[in-house]
């Protein structure tokens, strides 16, 4: 269906705007020199750029936080912006807080604004970025030189899919009256 | 653990899970629980072909590829599909842990295929009532909804 899909894209790019914009005053790590983000490292399909990989295990736990900073960022946008989607995603950034924690360092998320936004393109646009982070741990996981390491990164990008196969595709319907609270 | 050594206890497990997944599509009903039949035909082709991955990576090492068991041991209460299910996701968690050994003692393409591996079990966990876990395959059974993965 070339229309919804044309809107979906469309919405999803405004959306995109919307994230950076939240994203630029966040306290998230700052951006190491060689460092990548989702959003500037890989190819469409997810596959990393090799003349931008981390260049030791360091560098590359770096990367990945970046990378669930960013994703779980988004997450609380969504959040904030589309009440009905609070419980769905839920679940979702307790995964990544507790992946955060398991690389050293609690997430650190900026407090999201909230915007009006379609519930569906938003929703469909997490599930594109979770799915770009999936590939991408599991990229630094073949990358990482530590086994361990590797190990971590694995099972995370595993636990990602594992919420990825039980996230739907649509938001819920909101309730009568929902997400009008606060909105101007 | 060596590189080797992690891919023969995967195709031991390999081994394993084929046996213990034929035996629970053989209790199973085509008839009353198609769905279920399904989905373990599916774990069923894919254990196998994890089984004839591991046995090409071993023979090309020179290694000598570790045998299947005659039989082992049976999962207890597979009258009902619920116990059915119980038995195929212990065993798809117990891959996982195996794989992720893999992934650890690893590089390169066989840390990929390990990787991929290890999501692919996962996931095939939520197949048989699984519910998402923090880190699949570790040691820790923290799930998104609490601690434990006891349904």
């Amino acid at each position: 269906m070339p229309a919804s899909r044309r809107g979906l894209l469309l919405g999803g790019a405004g959306l995109s705007l919307l994230l950076v914009g939240c994203s630029a005053g966040s306290d998230a790590p700052a951006s190491r020199e060689g460092a990548l983000s989702p959003a500037t490292t890989g190819t469409p399909d997810g596959a990393p750029n090799g003349a931008q990989e981390p260049t030791d295990d360091a560098d590359l736990v770096g990367t990945a936080r970046e990378a669930l900073a960013a994703a779980a960022t988004l997450v609380t946008v969504a959040q904030r912006s589309v009440p009905s989607l609070r419980g769905v995603l839920a679940p979702l950034l307790a995964l990544h807080e507790a992946h955060a924690e398991a690389l050293g360092q609690p997430l650190d998320l900026p407090r999201a604004t909230r915007r009006a936004a379609p519930a569906d393109p938003l929703l469909a646009l997490v599930r594109d970025r979770e799915e770009q982070l999936r590939i991408r741990l599991a990229d630094l996981s073949v990358a990482a030189d530590s086994g361990a390491l590797a190990r971590l990164l694995a099972s995370m990008s595993a636990g990602l899919a594992q919420r990825l196969a039980v996230l739907p595709t649509t938001a819920p319907a909101a309730a009568p009256g929902a997400g009008r609270r606060g909105r101007s | 653990m060596t590189p080797r050594e992690a891919l023969q206890d995967a195709l031991a497990a390999e081994h394993a899970a084929l046996w213990v997944h034929g035996l629970l599509g053989a209790q199973t009903s085509r008839t009353t629980d198609p769905a279920l039949a399904g989905l373990l035909d599916e774990a069923y082709a894919a254990h196998r072909e994890r089984r004839d991955r591991l046995t090409e990576l071993l023979v090309a090492d020179g290694a000598e590829p570790v045998a299947a068991l005659a039989a082992y041991d049976v999962p207890g209460d597979l009258g009902t599909a619920a116990g059915i299910e119980r038995a195929a996701l212990d065993l798809e968690r117990g891959c996982a842990a195996v794989w992720a050994t893999v992934v650890e003692s690893t590089v390169g393409e066989r840390r990929r295929l390990a990787v991929a591996v290890l999501t692919e079990t996962a996931v095939r966990e939520l197949d048989f009532r699984g519910t998402p876990e923090m880190f699949p395959g570790s040691s820790s059974t923290r799930t998104a909804e609490g601690p434990g993965q006891e349904p």
